[in-house]
């Protein structure tokens, strides 16, 4: 399809729910006017379609503004994240993170080198900590220029954020050489993690949350290696959430992951947005009763090198083979949507969500679907 | 006193089991027996290796075992390495490694220099956040055969074609193969940009770099 005749067919569909009616309903299990959908951490992508950096899209708050209201104009993306990144919680401990001016931003020298300064490192205060204060300070300013859209927040996995703190060859091997300060750290990781919603909490009362755990993927860790230095936390982490919430959290996981959904359903994740090299169908098959799935559009064969119809195709085989999980589709892609992702393929994404999504309701398959 | 074969053993076994020193130990003993290093780091350290990444294809072993095998493998190296004859490995494939510019995600960098040392290939290791233009300088200067680049983000697999760009303008496309992995990357961005393979894990890396270089 070219572009033209996409907005052509983009501009024949109307809205008939906001972004919050429409979950609401699809959460009571009503019919919805069309497939709940969202974009994994679009932020960065969403700042460079609009002509942004990354850089400026984190440090100045007007930039900031605008790709929020852009992206809720232009896409349909009803509400806005301000949380932690993979790395933030390593920055707020100590360690020096680097960021290009358009790019994803890194550890440059984690703080935990040697155990012998773990003593040093305290519980950060998302009130006083440097680096935590300024996001919540941000927080704030855009709840005060956003009333109306919802804004959500989140931090890193356990394990994610661990290696922000110490670099993760050495707490893979920590696994087998040192379980007993590994598992410190993940206490204090953890615990900085749920200062933060607490924090947020205190400020904006309860709002839905998520984390990304990139690590805790089977390309990385075994099962085994999950179930000591992995489950146990993120299972704190999603009850201490749901005390200080009301509501569990949703998770992120990159890569190979079948081998611990059943873990995650049974820890009582509430939503999980799987990577695009697992199978819809079979996550529905094993965990779909218990665990809301997400997903996973290609980020790069096909969002970021993909044509619009390649796009379409690919959220049409998605909902095919997830739409109708019992508890409940979200269509969107299996990982972060990538800087340089072209604006025509997310135009193409949200009409393929619309058209071949219309009628969705829980549990069923959309009516819209071919 | 142990026998060769019975040391060997010990070599190999120490690297699968991760003993570091197990493996310092039985080295030192196999040089005090007077065998030659070659054989113990061949049919001792790399055969271990070799093992430990059956094991790893298999799925017996995840990336934790194979870092603390190699570490074991390492001790052993240095143990035996100095005691190698001169012209040993002036034959080997060379090969120049690394995380392209912007990114410092490593680990299965250092598993892929490791599977292809352990192979047999001379690797030099630029290591993480490497400078583009560094790839292609350091294949001048070391003559290398092939180039290795890794990245784990979207926003940096750009800089892989931006090295294949500077070898053509270098002239030296033809005789530098490109194999090119990481998270995002694929055979059909592999084939989009004109790198000469692209390997899933480790375990494909040394069998991709052995079809590239014609090794049997």
């Amino acid at each position: 399809m070219e572009y033209e005749e996409l907005k052509r067919r983009m501009s024949e569909q109307k809205n008939e729910m906001t972004a919050a009616e429409r979950i609401k309903a699809y959460n009571a299990g009503e019919e919805v006017d069309y497939q709940p959908y969202t974009l994994q951490a679009p932020d960065p992508a969403m700042a460079d379609i609009f002509g942004f950096t990354t850089t400026q899209f984190a440090k100045d708050f007007e930039v900031k503004s605008e790709v929020i209201r852009r992206r809720r104009e232009e896409f349909g993306l009803d509400s806005f994240n301000v949380g932690l990144g993979l790395k933030t919680i390593g920055g707020a401990l100590g360690s020096k993170l680097a960021a290009p001016e358009h790019g994803i931003d890194y550890v440059a020298e984690h703080v935990l080198k040697d155990y012998a300064d773990f003593d040093r490192l305290e519980v950060t205060d998302p009130y006083k900590n440097p680096v935590l204060a300024p996001i919540l300070e941000s927080a704030k300013r855009l709840k005060d220029r956003f009333p109306d859209v919802s804004m959500t927040t989140s931090v890193a996995g356990p394990l994610s954020t661990a290696i922000s703190v110490r670099p993760v060859e050495l707490a893979l091997k920590d696994t087998r050489k040192n379980p007993e300060m590994l598992h410190k750290l993940l206490d204090l990781t953890v615990e900085c993690s749920l200062r933060w919603f607490d924090a947020f909490y205190h400020e904006f009362g309860p709002v839905g949350t998520n984390f990304s755990d990139p690590v805790t993927c089977m390309d990385v860790i075994s099962k085994k290696q999950f179930d000591e230095y992995s489950l146990p936390y993120i299972k704190k982490l999603i009850d201490r959430t749901e005390k200080i919430m009301g509501s569990r959290p949703g998770a992120h996981i990159c890569g190979k992951t079948s081998p611990i959904w059943s873990d995650l359903a049974d820890a009582g994740l509430f939503s999980f947005s799987i990577d695009n090299c697992e199978d819809l169908e079979a996550a529905k098959e094993a965990v779909g009763d218990r665990m809301r799935i997400a997903g996973n559009v290609p980020p790069v064969d096909v969002m970021k090198e993909g044509t619009i119809d390649d796009v379409i195709a690919s959220c049409i085989e998605c909902m095919r083979k997830c739409a109708d999980n019992p508890a409940g589709f979200i269509l969107n892609t299996g990982c972060q949507l990538p800087i340089g992702t072209p604006k025509a393929n997310v135009e193409a994404f949200i009409y393929a969500a619309r058209e071949y999504g219309r009628g969705a309701r829980l549990g069923c398959m959309p009516k819209g679907l071919p | 006193m142990s026998t060769k074969e019975e040391l060997l053993k010990r070599l190999s076994d120490g690297v699968v089991d991760m003993e570091e020193d197990d493996v310092a130990e039985a080295a030192q003993e196999y040089l005090d027996a007077g065998y030659p290093a070659f054989d113990g780091i061949m049919e001792g350290l790399v055969d271990g290796m070799n093992r430990a990444s059956q094991l790893y294809e298999e799925e017996e072993y995840f990336v934790t075992d194979v870092l603390l095998c190699s570490d074991a493998m390492y001790v052993g190296l240095d143990i035996l390495r100095p005691f190698l004859p001169e012209e040993e490995g002036n034959s080997k494939k060379k090969g120049v490694i690394g995380v392209v510019e912007g990114d410092t995600h490593d680990i299965g960098k250092n598993l892929v220099k490791i599977m292809l040392e352990t192979a047999g290939f001379h690797m030099i290791d630029l290591g993480r956040d490497v400078p583009l233009r560094k790839f292609v300088d350091t294949a001048k200067e070391e003559q290398a055969d092939f180039i290795c680049m890794s990245t784990l983000m979207t926003t940096t697999m750009g800089g892989m074609n931006d090295v294949i760009r500077l070898l053509e303008e270098e002239g030296m496309r033809g005789q530098v193969k490109v194999m090119i992995g990481g998270g995002p990357i694929s055979q059909k961005y592999a084939d989009k940009i004109g790198a000469d393979g692209y390997s899933q894990n480790a375990v494909e890396a040394v069998k991709l770099a052995k079809r590239l270089l014609d090794i049997a």
